[in-house]
């Protein structure tokens, strides 16, 4: 073969053989990344659609507590009510037979704990100083309560930093303070928490839960419907949640919530 | 000149993967055992040129080395996919086909220009192969560096395949400097080859994350 021709030929086809190489190489990165897009796109689909179907389901939730509640006051509180004023009557119809009158007072009693038991299962449910008047007054009725027991003091700071946002969210965020109140009284036996709101920017708020109570071992504890109650409301708030504590030493939780921004 | 500081790449290469040896996994190992032997050939390439003049021999050693390692090599890349080479079958065919070559066809002072360019059209195949297997694979760090090794495989082939198959014709060129011409150009090639996978491997292993155990 003559040696220029052979040079060309040589020369020419590993040319060829390398772009081919390359382009290869380009055409399988190029494909790959669409691909690799396309899935996160669909992943992406799938988060907020999971988050749409929570959300929906919260509400349901609360829209049914709500039923529920006023079912209680309206129609089994107010029945139990006239049951009551009817027993009474009874009762004072009673005065010379002593062993009935023992009955008429134990029904008295036993109807009297179920109308207040009716009546706290209503208002925690859904307490109505929240729909009528805002998160700030039901927070301060929340706290009031828990301190009218004497078992524990709860202090609340910086709560007027909470805008007037909208109506869910806030619930979400009041239902997170009765959770994590209620954790504090029936497992810390804590003597005092503390409550405090900051705001880390423009519409970025940071809760900050702490109580001396006995604490727990991260490393030994499985969370409850409680705490999970809890992180499923902060994910719906798109916020965050950490918890901290060791045995011992308390609690502390820290919630960050980014978009609690004032309605119109 | 580009030969030589081709080869010192290549001994630079070996160096890097013995530092991170002990971060490396199983597929890595066999791809850093794989540049060890390489830069092995390379020095003793230097040194045989210098001392005898030729080095052609170390060829048939080089080929027989590259089929066994790179045949491993593709053999753990593929697991992941489902995809289990005939491993046993490959080298128990390859070995004897490469060793027969060099004993009948092209003896051990001439370029084994066939079983060269044999394994060298293997290696480009499993390479494209490979491409197409990992079209949805995920793209994390360790995933991206083996990519950059297949891609590296890949181009050193790609440059030699067809200079390496008329090797024994380019011999009898009468003019050295074309001779030399084609050497120098694969070797150019192939120099940028080595350094982009030179910054791969220190980018991938200077990451104090980046350890065996991210190897799917």
């Amino acid at each position: 073969m003559n040696p220029d021709i052979l040079v060309i030929y040589i020369l020419g086809s590993t040319t060829i053989i390398l772009l081919f190489a390359v382009s290869v190489v380009w055409f399988f990165n190029r494909a790959r990344q669409k691909i690799t897009r396309g899935k996160i796109e669909q992943q992406t689909r799938e988060i907020e659609f999971q988050k749409e179907l929570l959300t929906n389901t919260v509400k349901t939730q609360e829209v049914e507590r709500e039923r529920i509640a006023k079912e209680l006051h309206d129609d089994i509180t107010s029945k139990l009510g006239v049951i009551h004023l009817n027993i009474h009557l009874i009762k004072q119809q009673t005065n010379d037979n002593p062993d009935l009158a023992v009955i008429t007072d134990r029904i008295e009693t036993s109807l009297q704990q179920s109308i207040d038991r009716s009546r706290t299962m209503a208002h925690e449910l859904l307490p109505q100083i929240f729909k009528k008047f805002g998160f700030q007054h039901a927070l301060k009725e929340l706290i009031h309560t828990i301190n009218l027991t004497g078992v524990i003091k709860i202090q609340v700071e910086g709560e007027h930093l909470i805008p007037a946002a909208d109506y869910y969210k806030l619930l979400h965020l009041y239902r997170i303070l009765q959770e994590l109140t209620q954790n504090t009284l029936k497992y810390a036996k804590a003597k005092q928490a503390d409550i405090k709101f900051d705001k880390i920017n423009d519409h970025t708020l940071e809760l900050t839960y702490r109580d001396d109570g006995k604490g727990y071992d991260p490393d030994h504890f499985s969370p409850g419907l409680g705490i999970s109650n809890i992180k499923t409301r902060v994910a719906l708030l798109s916020g965050q949640v950490t918890f901290f504590s060791r045995p011992g030493e308390g609690v502390l939780v820290i919630v960050q919530i980014p978009e609690l921004k004032p309605v119109n | 000149m580009i030969s030589l500081i081709s080869g010192i790449f290549t001994v630079i290469l070996a160096i890097t993967s013995i530092i991170y040896f002990p971060k490396m996994g199983r597929t890595l190992r066999l791809f850093a055992v794989y540049l060890i032997s390489e830069s092995f050939i390379e020095i003793g390439g230097i040194i045989s040129t210098k001392l005898y003049g030729i080095n052609v021999y170390l060829l048939h050693l080089n080929v027989l080395f590259e089929f066994v390692f790179v045949s491993l090599i593709f053999y753990e890349l593929y697991l992941p996919f489902n995809k289990r080479l005939p491993i046993i079958w490959i080298l128990s065919t390859g070995i004897p086909l490469i060793v027969l070559n060099t004993i009948f066809l092209q003896p051990i002072n001439t370029f084994n220009s066939y079983s060269y360019t044999a394994v060298s059209g293997l290696i480009i195949a499993a390479c494209l192969f490979y491409f197409h297997l990992s079209l949805d694979f995920k793209p994390t760090k360790y995933n991206r560096l083996i990519f950059q090794i297949v891609i590296y495989l890949l181009i050193m082939h790609a440059a030699s395949l067809i200079i390496v198959f008329f090797s024994n014709l380019i011999l009898e060129i009468p003019s050295v400097f074309t001779k030399k011409l084609f050497w120098r150009v694969r070797s150019a090639i192939q120099l940028i080859a080595k350094c982009v996978l030179l910054y791969a491997l220190i980018r991938y292993f200077q990451n104090p994350f980046n350890k065996q155990i991210h190897e799917s």
